[in-house]
């Protein structure tokens, strides 16, 4: 399963459909993209649907939207009980 | 929880005097540790979209001793409080310098010879939620009759400083007092178990930063914890009781837990601002004085600003 990239599909599908321009701005914040906590959270809880993994195993200390997408792309860990990672 | 665990009296002093948001636009012309706004226009829109308020309730003449002072001598005077059969005095106010002495005080000048005094600190607005689990938790197994007094609250200054808690909610100030014990005589409300999430990375927090996704996480586990340690679902939640707060991030948990945002009361979410740890007391009363006797199950989830997550279900007798 190629998690990078449902990450970054996701966030994008979301950047359109709230009509944010988040093209060639991988460097900028989310929060300042316009993404607000609630609809990141949106995308977060979108991206564990996909993944069929529980929110309460996503890394919580470094994804935000304090991140750029390439940060949050990068982040996004999941701590499966017994394993490191699925990145 | 083995033992039974009752609340048998709550009340709250509610001061009168208003701090209008429109009145103090200028705090905004700096920047202050915790305030995510960098202008005024930034704050009213978020007041606007989550908490619909144009100003807090503040007290301007009384100390906050004399505010839950004046609270318990109305209630003793009243009968509501038999002081000869306090076991324990617990404080529970917002900050851990509030209140100094003042179970002591309230020990000697108000005639509770038999009572103990203990203080609940380090939790913020969820003090009050951590002393009901800590008072069940000392109920629990208890053959003798044990009556404690809880009082809460919180008075910060007239000004806008530390009232702000970063796109959380604005800080009001009141107090509140209830009574715990394990006689169901007169109970209003049974304490059915409570689950607490702490989150010590929060401890020095920048309350400016999103914290989103933990705050999701740990409301989540506090909810389903106590769900499951009371062999509850979330059907059997009847009513919701949320600090009168931006109440967006818990109304999502809630909806990943299965509870339909429209069992959240919302009697007091747009009266007075965030009351801190009297909140929980204001919306246990009046849900109660609204609907009392009706066997409902409540729960509330309320968090603490460093990281506290408390979920505790309650029935209404």
């Amino acid at each position: 399963m190629d998690v990078q990239k449902i990450v970054l599909d996701t966030i994008k599908e979301k950047g359109e459909e709230l009509s944010l321009h988040i093209e060639a701005a991988d460097n900028d914040k989310l929060k300042d993209l316009g993404f607000d906590s609630i609809q990141f959270l949106g995308v977060v809880i979108s991206i564990c649907e996909k993944l069929n993994i529980d929110m309460n195993h996503v890394n919580s200390m470094e994804i935000s939207t304090e991140n750029s997408i390439t940060e949050f792309v990068n982040n996004f860990r999941v701590y499966m009980p017994g394993e490191v990672s699925l990145n | 929880m083995k033992g039974q665990v009752f609340i048998n009296y709550l009340d709250c002093y509610i001061p009168e005097d208003r701090l209008y948001f429109e009145e103090n636009k200028e705090f905004f012309n700096e920047p202050h540790p915790g305030v995510p706004f960098d202008s005024s226009e930034k704050f009213f829109d978020f007041v606007k979209k989550y908490l619909d308020i144009d100003s807090v309730t503040i007290e301007k003449n009384l100390t906050l001793e004399e505010m839950a002072m004046g609270l318990l001598k109305k209630n003793l005077d009243a009968g509501k409080i038999d002081p000869a059969t306090i076991t324990h005095i617990v404080l529970a106010p917002d900050l851990y310098n509030h209140l100094p002495s003042f179970g002591h005080r309230v020990q000697f000048e108000l005639n509770m010879p038999r009572a103990s005094v203990v203080r609940i600190t380090d939790n913020f607005c969820a003090n009050i939620d951590v002393a009901i689990g800590w008072v069940a938790k000392m109920i629990e197994g208890e053959t003798a009759p044990v009556n404690v007094l809880v009082i809460a609250g919180t008075r910060l200054g007239e000004g806008f400083d530390i009232r702000v808690v970063g796109s959380y909610g604005v800080l009001g100030d009141a107090a509140g007092i209830m009574l715990m014990s394990n006689n169901r005589e007169n109970a209003i409300a049974e304490v059915l178990g409570q689950e607490t999430v702490t989150k010590g990375v929060l401890y020095n927090a920048d309350l400016a930063k999103d914290n989103t996704i933990l705050h999701f996480q740990s409301y989540s586990e506090s909810v389903k914890k106590v769900l499951a340690k009371c062999k509850l679902t979330a059907a059997d939640v009847s009513q919701v009781l949320l600090h009168n707060a931006n109440q967006m991030l818990v109304t999502e948990t809630l909806k990943s837990c299965g509870i339909k945002p429209d069992k959240i009361d919302k009697t007091n979410h747009k009266k007075y601002g965030h009351l801190g740890t009297v909140d929980l007391l204001l919306n246990l009363k009046t849900n109660i004085e609204n609907a009392p006797s009706n066997q409902e199950n409540l729960i509330s989830v309320n968090l603490g600003v460093v990281g506290t997550y408390v979920s505790t279900l309650f029935k209404k007798i």
